[in-house]
């Protein structure tokens, strides 16, 4: 009988303090709410426009090699030292020599186009363009042009701008400049979402003495154009 | 006759002893009293955030501010008005509703974020935060409950962060004195004092484009708890 009562005194005990346990007085202050991320996003606007308007003279609706000065497909021309910065003004030639196209989609709504690639076709030395083409900010932060870096066909990086100014490439690997560029001041310069850059590179073909001009020759190089969130402008190193 | 004469005399005397005993002198000690519970109540108070102001043209052409209706104060601005462009910020779920509500719910907003750098260039948590009063009478001790995001179908949070931290003003202080996560919890409070959590998401910087790419455009929802609880109940975390 002694044995019985201490069991009950010690279960009694025992749901005591469990009881304790859970009655513990608390206050609760519940947490709900949303989280999204922005995005850095840039998209190249289609179509590109060319100083030479980039019709072909030998196609079925060419103009024909001979146009004549002033007419929109005739080509245009610079000179330069061999190094960089052109030296004379492109001159409005009467021939309808070289051209360009791009592998521009169509546009449709909400697309991005991150790379459109353009082909310089039946080129020369001296040979002249002026390049024009939009990039719109497609994201939801407002950003600012960084930085332009210029890489081979094996994406190798030849060189990077971070302001406006010339450049020359040696797209033929052969020691001898080939291809100068002239890229504008947009470095620095801001668009909100929505909105859209004007951008515009001139380029011009060098003399490469060291170049077989007697066989088609192709080279190829990119133009990566990195933007950034506004507020970390410029990224530096 | 006699006999029963003496009978009744003796029971007279002894209901009168039997008497005797009923009628004892007492005192009795009376015990009146009140009682009252305690209270544990901790009260929301006030709530912030974080609100990243764009002014196109401006120098600087960026403020923060703790305020959604501040004015940003940079000059030089050429074009468009500034805007916000993110913020972060806590809210009484049921603002707005009248009468006044009183409740222990806080809705935080964490929109449009990206990596946020201080002057040094540290990349610096977005916060949302939100003051309590701890208006209870009995002595509680601060226990943070785990909070997390979830993110969206297709969305994925593993490379942010997101924590509480905080400030408090105890013992009648009149300044915030910032503690860690880790000395938040336990932080005992007494009636009148202040703690005021900061919700923190870090979304971080990497040097490469693409590892940064994963988290923008990502969506989720955040859910936590904070729960004070009597002082002595209160039990370390494992």
């Amino acid at each position: 009988m002694k044995k019985f009562g201490l069991l009950l005194l010690a279960l009694v005990l025992a749901l005591g303090a469990l009881g304790v346990g859970y009655a513990a007085w608390t206050d609760t202050v519940t947490i709900d709410g949303t989280v999204n991320t922005g995005e850095v996003c840039m998209s190249l606007v289609c179509p590109f426009s060319y100083l030479d308007n980039g019709q072909r003279p030998d196609g079925p609706d060419g103009t024909g090699y001979l146009v004549g000065t002033s007419h929109p497909s005739a080509d245009w021309n610079a000179s330069s030292t061999g190094t960089a910065a052109f030296v004379n003004n492109p001159v409005h030639m009467t021939k309808n020599v070289g051209w360009i196209t791009t592998n521009c989609p169509e546009p449709v709504e909400g697309q991005v186009v991150e790379e459109v690639v353009i082909t310089l076709h039946n080129m020369y030395p001296c040979y002249y363009n002026h390049i024009s083409f939009g990039i719109t900010n497609c994201g939801t932060i407002p950003i600012k042009l960084d930085h332009v870096t210029f890489l081979d066909a094996e994406d190798v990086v030849l060189t990077t701008l971070t302001d406006d100014g010339y450049l020359t490439l040696d797209l033929s690997k052969n020691q001898i400049n080939d291809v100068e560029i002239y890229w504008g001041d947009n470095f620095g310069d801001q668009i909100e979402p929505g909105e859209h850059w004007d951008l515009s590179f001139w380029i011009h073909v060098m003399q490469d003495e060291g170049i077989d001009f007697s066989q088609v020759q192709n080279f190829t190089f990119k133009a990566a154009v990195t933007g950034v969130q506004w507020n970390e402008y410029p990224l530096g190193d | 006759m006699k006999k029963i004469g003496l009978l009744a005399l003796a029971l007279v005397l002894a209901l009168g002893a039997l008497g005797v005993g009923y009628a004892a002198w007492t005192d009795t000690v009376t015990i009146e009293g009140t009682v009252n519970t305690g209270t544990v109540d901790l009260v929301v108070e006030e709530y912030s955030g974080m609100w990243m102001w764009k002014i196109p043209g401006g120098r600087p052409d960026y403020e923060l501010s703790t305020d959604p209706a501040y004015t940003p104060t940079a000059t030089g601005g050429d074009y468009d008005d500034p805007f916000i462009v993110a913020y972060s910020s806590a809210a009484q779920t049921s603002a707005g509703a009248t009468p006044a509500p009183v409740d222990d719910s806080v809705t935080v907003t964490f929109d449009n974020l990206f990596p946020l750098t201080d002057a040094a260039g540290t990349v610096i948590p977005w916060e949302a935060d939100f003051e309590c009063h701890y208006v209870g009478s009995i002595p509680v001790k601060v226990m943070l409950e785990a909070i997390e995001i979830e993110a969206d179908k297709g969305s994925d949070f593993s490379d942010l962060t997101i924590d509480i931290s905080g400030y408090v003003k105890l013992d009648g202080a009149t300044s915030w004195t910032k503690v860690t996560p880790a000395e938040l919890e336990g932080t005992q409070l007494h009636y009148c004092d202040w703690v005021r959590f900061v919700i923190e998401i870090l979304v971080p910087q990497h040097a490469g484009e693409a590892e940064n790419v994963p988290n923008m455009g990502q969506s989720g929802t955040i859910t936590g708890q904070i729960k004070v609880i009597q002082w002595n109940e209160y039990k370390t975390p494992d």
